[in-house]
């Protein structure tokens, strides 16, 4: 008995465990439960250790409305708006259920905006792409529009940049570019062509891959 | 397209990972709840696995960190002797051996069950194996030789009393 123990456990290990009784468990069942925790983690992320996506929505729109320039200078089409990272804006995130509460006031502003160039679950999807790039290190985020995909450089991988396809829901195509500090997702959806920027770094590098050429960038509407 | 590799993956591999989760635990319910947990997180964090190709790897630390989560819960369950046992058709004399490896492993301490599966079901190398659970080499080695000695006096006792 010894000798098997030193010489045998593993075969015997494998031929105990041939015997489990391996339950039929359908994949879809497996698929879904995967997708609802995927879903729960966005929701947090927009609401608690990533509340920068909701924020910087809530700037982007600002910056579009007349009469809110002055209070949040329209950046160049090099450098994205960012917004600070959550802990420096923790006012604007409720106590109580965050997530939904900041998808609230986002889509209420959005309203009052009028217009549409991209719904809430489409930023969603694209931020969901980098979650397991970019978590709470993300110190900057910022949203930005571009009428092509061509004009947003989305064709070319400039130097420095490690660019691969992406698979974002409701989006005919996008793509994700990184570099060592900053990450861009860039996906091309029926209303228009939409970037998402987010940077470990203080500030967002001078040249990004995929760039908003608009003089307005951060003419970003939502709609319900 | 996660969907879609990720239910090829689980097709092939869940039975697997079932019986990895049943030799930690011993309990059939139980099994089913860790490899459910570990496929869950590995479904969340499928494109940064499959892009490192380390999915196995993933999987088997997820199983592993499931079976140490479903040890910290208060109301965790505990499998009665003889619960769970082999239910294929197999000889009297598989059986009985069967039954007292069955018996031996159980009554590991939870720790070294773990390195038993991890080296000598998993295949892993002791490196690997202080990787999977976060612990040094020498913990590794001092549990393996541990529970091997364990399993030695566990199957003597059983074969002192089958021949008695």
């Amino acid at each position: 008995m010894t000798d098997l123990i030193d010489t045998d456990l593993a075969a015997r290990l494998y031929h105990l465990s041939d015997g489990a009784p391996v339950p039929t468990v359908a994949t879809a069942d497996d698929v879904r439960r995967g997708r609802g925790r995927l879903r729960r983690r966005r929701l947090a992320r927009v609401g608690a250790g990533g509340t920068t996506l909701a924020v910087a929505t809530v700037t982007g729109l600002a910056l579009g409305v007349p009469g809110t320039q002055q209070a949040a200078p329209a950046p160049t089409a090099q450098q994205p708006p960012a917004v600070q990272a959550p802990q420096q804006a923790p006012r604007q995130v409720p106590q109580q259920a965050p997530g939904e509460a900041v998808a609230a006031k986002v889509e209420a502003l959005a309203r009052t905006q009028g217009h549409a160039v991209v719904r809430l679950d489409q930023l969603l999807a694209m931020s969901s792409v980098l979650e397991d790039d970019f978590g709470r290190e993300t110190t900057q985020l910022a949203i930005g529009a571009s009428v092509t995909w061509q004009g947003a450089g989305a064709d070319e991988c400039p130097a420095g940049w490690d660019c691969r396809d992406a698979d974002v829901a409701d989006a005919s195509r996008a793509k994700v570019a990184s570099d060592d500090t900053t990450t861009q997702v860039i996906a091309e959806f029926p209303q228009g062509v939409v970037i998402l920027s987010f940077t470990t770094a203080d500030a967002f590098p001078a040249d990004l891959a995929y760039r908003d050429p608009s003089p307005d960038p951060a003419g970003l509407r939502l709609r319900d | 397209m996660r969907d879609e590799e990720f239910a090829v993956y689980v097709a092939e591999r869940r039975p697997q990972l079932f019986r990895a989760a049943w030799l930690l635990c011993g309990d059939s319910h139980q099994a089913e709840d860790i490899v459910q947990a570990a496929l869950t997180r590995l479904y969340v964090a499928w494109p940064r696995v499959r892009r490192a190709d380390s999915i196995d790897a993933y999987v088997r630390r997820a199983v592993v960190n499931a079976h140490l989560d479903e040890g910290r819960r208060p109301w965790r369950r505990e499998a009665a002797a003889g619960e769970g046992l082999p239910e294929v058709a197999v000889s009297a004399s598989a059986v009985e051996e069967h039954d007292a490896l069955w018996r031996a492993l159980r009554a590991l301490p939870p720790g070294q069950r773990r390195v038993v599966v991890l080296r000598h079901w998993w295949g892993l190398s002791v490196e690997e194996t202080a990787a999977d659970l976060d612990v040094s080499t020498g913990t590794v080695k001092s549990q393996t030789s541990a529970a091997l000695a364990a399993l030695r006096v566990a199957l003597a006792d059983d074969l002192t009393k089958e021949t008695s």
